[in-house]
């Protein structure tokens, strides 16, 4: 039986498991669909289904669906929480459809936008400071990951818990002003990483200052156009050194 | 050494999207583990660090193409290793930067291959243990794309960087200039997706403060 | 101007508009066209979820919405306008509502009937057919998931 409580019904914890590979099947036509539908096969299971109604549970949760990974689980116990109660088929729809812009949204600036960065800046300030590799790299893992798995699991019992109702109470978690908070850390280690750079690498020695002021207009660059400077960016540093190379030292 | 590099190369790839999310696809891991399997780990981190900056900024935001970091990490290191010194410091790091966009085009590539497989599905009859079935060798196909973008890219890059190693001109401070000169865009880049000058601009400039302060320390 | 892009993306305010455009064009206000959501409060409340603090959204039906173009043009808040379908696009843009603007195509998903264009877009004869009346009207019309990526023109996606 579903625990009223926590909304945790049988088969809650095998559907978690499979929520880590819910993008096993990524694809362009639903993007999540098949991964959702993938993991929501435990808890129909245990709810009794087998055989031909089994498969067409499965089929009505294969629809597209996108969703932040970390988040997606989220959607997944909200979604079984409702059909728990009896919602039917064309308001999960509905939910799924709205909830998945929004959720893809705050994971995407909470996580790919600055967890991820800052906690990558922190290892990249350790590196350059010279620790040994075992201790950026650990450090990395360690603190990315207690923030990654505690979005996990946050999501999913949220979603377990408040069913259709979720969507009032992530508004009150003010995620994206956590995002805020990161931002700002992270922009603090950006400063520190690229003060590092400057008197490091750039000092008037060695090899001069010249390529200091071009670092300086590179990261105004940078700052102006933000990510439509990035790939030509790449594309002419892969041309100067391949260019370099083929020239060679004549 | 390249099967276990290939090896490598497929888990990394599985753990950028289809399993687990870890992020230890990105390169400044991924590079350090390469490094590892192939006997020098600081050169590995040297690597993944360099590397890491060109990719900081852009995120893979609701699900479009995106390079793929964790392949192109194993096969810069292994570049780096093959060429030695410092052309292959510069080599290592054009073999991450290509290999990462062709691995996202591989992606690319895979999500067609996946959809179809799905359109197959539901154009007959869908049952429980076929989805489970397609779900489970999407996987497998995503490790078996990793391994082979690994293993082809090792050999041709190697080679490739065996030909032009004795050629690279420029000494190792304006080599490394040259990189983060590159890379200061992408640090630039990551300042506006915090928010930009107007809003982060105290505390940006705190940490550069720090920075340079620390650096002279 | 102020309406600072059109967009016809299926999901309306998500990761790729909040995160990729929203800083970007430095965007303060969505205002979602849509008839059957404009009416259903709970719907709206999931949508709103996603947005930045700094920006706020409406959803409005697309004869509000075209009553409103001006207005919002003339309006300092730096707006996206988003619809679901290539419909409502041409709905607002009725009347020379949009005539010599650009509209951007940022996601339209496999459905039945549709076939992939980018993948990103599948259209349909449907869409196909929107898509060249909004050109008739003097649209600019091109597909774009981020700014960092390639346009896409519209004949380059119907050809």
């Amino acid at each position: 039986m579903t625990n009223l409580e926590t909304g945790k019904p049988p088969g809650w914890m095998s559907s978690f498991l499979r929520l880590f590979v819910i993008q096993g099947s990524w694809n362009y036509r639903s993007m999540l669909g098949s991964g959702f539908a993938y993991c929501m096969i435990p808890l129909l299971r245990r709810r009794g289904l087998s055989g031909h109604e089994l498969d067409e549970a499965v089929r009505s949760h294969m629809g597209p669906f996108n969703a932040h990974p970390y988040l997606a689980g989220l959607v997944l116990g909200a979604v079984a929480r409702m059909e728990g109660g009896g919602t039917d088929t064309q308001s999960i729809e509905r939910f799924k459809r709205a909830i998945q812009g929004s959720l893809g949204g705050l994971g995407d600036v909470l996580i790919w936008g600055a967890w991820l960065p800052a906690t990558l800046l922190l290892a990249l300030v350790l590196t350059w400071a010279g620790a040994p590799p075992w201790i950026p790299v650990g450090v990395f893992l360690i603190v990315y990951n207690s923030g990654h798995l505690a979005l996990r699991w946050w999501g999913y019992s949220q979603g377990l818990q408040h069913g259709k109702d979720v969507g009032v109470r992530v508004r009150g978690a003010e995620l994206s002003r956590l995002s805020q908070r990161v931002f700002s850390g992270g922009a603090l280690l950006l400063g520190i990483l690229t003060g590092a750079f400057l008197v490091s690498r750039f000092a008037a020695e060695n090899p001069g200052a010249l390529w200091s002021f071009a670092a300086i207009a590179a990261f105004g660059v940078g700052l102006k156009f933000g990510h439509r400077a990035l790939r030509g960016t790449t594309l002419v540093l892969v041309l100067v050194i391949t260019l370099l190379t083929a020239l060679g030292n004549v | 050494m390249s099967v276990s590099l290939a090896v490598l190369g497929g888990l990394l790839a599985l753990d950028a999207t289809s399993v687990g999310q870890f992020m230890v696809s990105r390169p400044l891991v991924a590079a350090t583990l390469a490094g590892w399997c192939l006997g020098d780990p600081a050169l590995g981190l040297q690597i993944g660090a360099i590397l890491e900056l060109f990719y900081l900024a852009g995120v893979p935001a609701g699900g479009s193409r995106v390079p793929e970091t964790g392949p192109a990490s194993v096969v810069a290191v292994a570049v780096a290793v093959s060429a030695g010194g410092l052309a292959g410091l510069a080599l290592g790091l054009v073999a991450g930067l290509v290999v990462a966009e062709l691995g996202g085009m591989t992606v690319g590539l895979q999500r067609h291959l996946v959809g179809d497989l799905f359109d197959r599905i539901e154009a007959g009859s869908v049952t429980a243990p076929k989805i489970t079935g397609a779900h489970l060798s999407s996987i497998l196909l995503d490790f078996v794309r990793g391994a082979a973008v690994t293993a082809v890219t090792v050999v041709v890059g190697s080679w490739l960087s065996g030909v032009l190693v004795s050629r690279w001109p420029l000494p190792y401070e304006t080599t490394v200039a040259l990189v983060l000169v590159g890379a200061s865009v992408h640090l630039g880049a990551l300042l506006k997706g915090f928010g930009g000058w107007q809003s982060r601009r105290a505390v940006f400039l705190v940490g550069l403060v720090a920075g340079v302060v620390g650096a002279y320390l | 101007m102020s309406v600072v892009l059109y967009r016809i993306d299926e999901r309306l305010i998500h990761g790729q508009v909040v995160m990729g455009w929203g800083p970007e064009l430095e965007v303060e206000h969505y205002v979602v066209v849509d008839d059957e959501l404009a009416t259903t409060e709970w719907e709206q409340d999931l949508y709103r979820l996603g947005l930045p603090d700094t920006a706020t959204a409406d959803f409005l039906t697309v004869q509000e919405a075209r009553a409103r173009l001006s207005e919002l043009d003339a309006a300092s808040q730096r707006t996206v306008v988003l619809t679901r379908t290539v419909a409502a696009m041409n709905g607002l843009a009725e009347r020379s509502g949009l005539r010599g603007r650009e509209v951007n195509l940022g996601g339209l998903h496999h459905a039945a009937g549709r076939t992939e264009r980018v993948p990103y877009v599948y259209l349909g004869p449907a869409e196909v057919e929107g898509l060249q009346a909004l050109a008739a009207e003097g649209v600019e019309i091109s597909a774009r998931d981020l700014p960092g990526s390639r346009a896409v023109t519209l004949e380059a996606l119907l050809g």
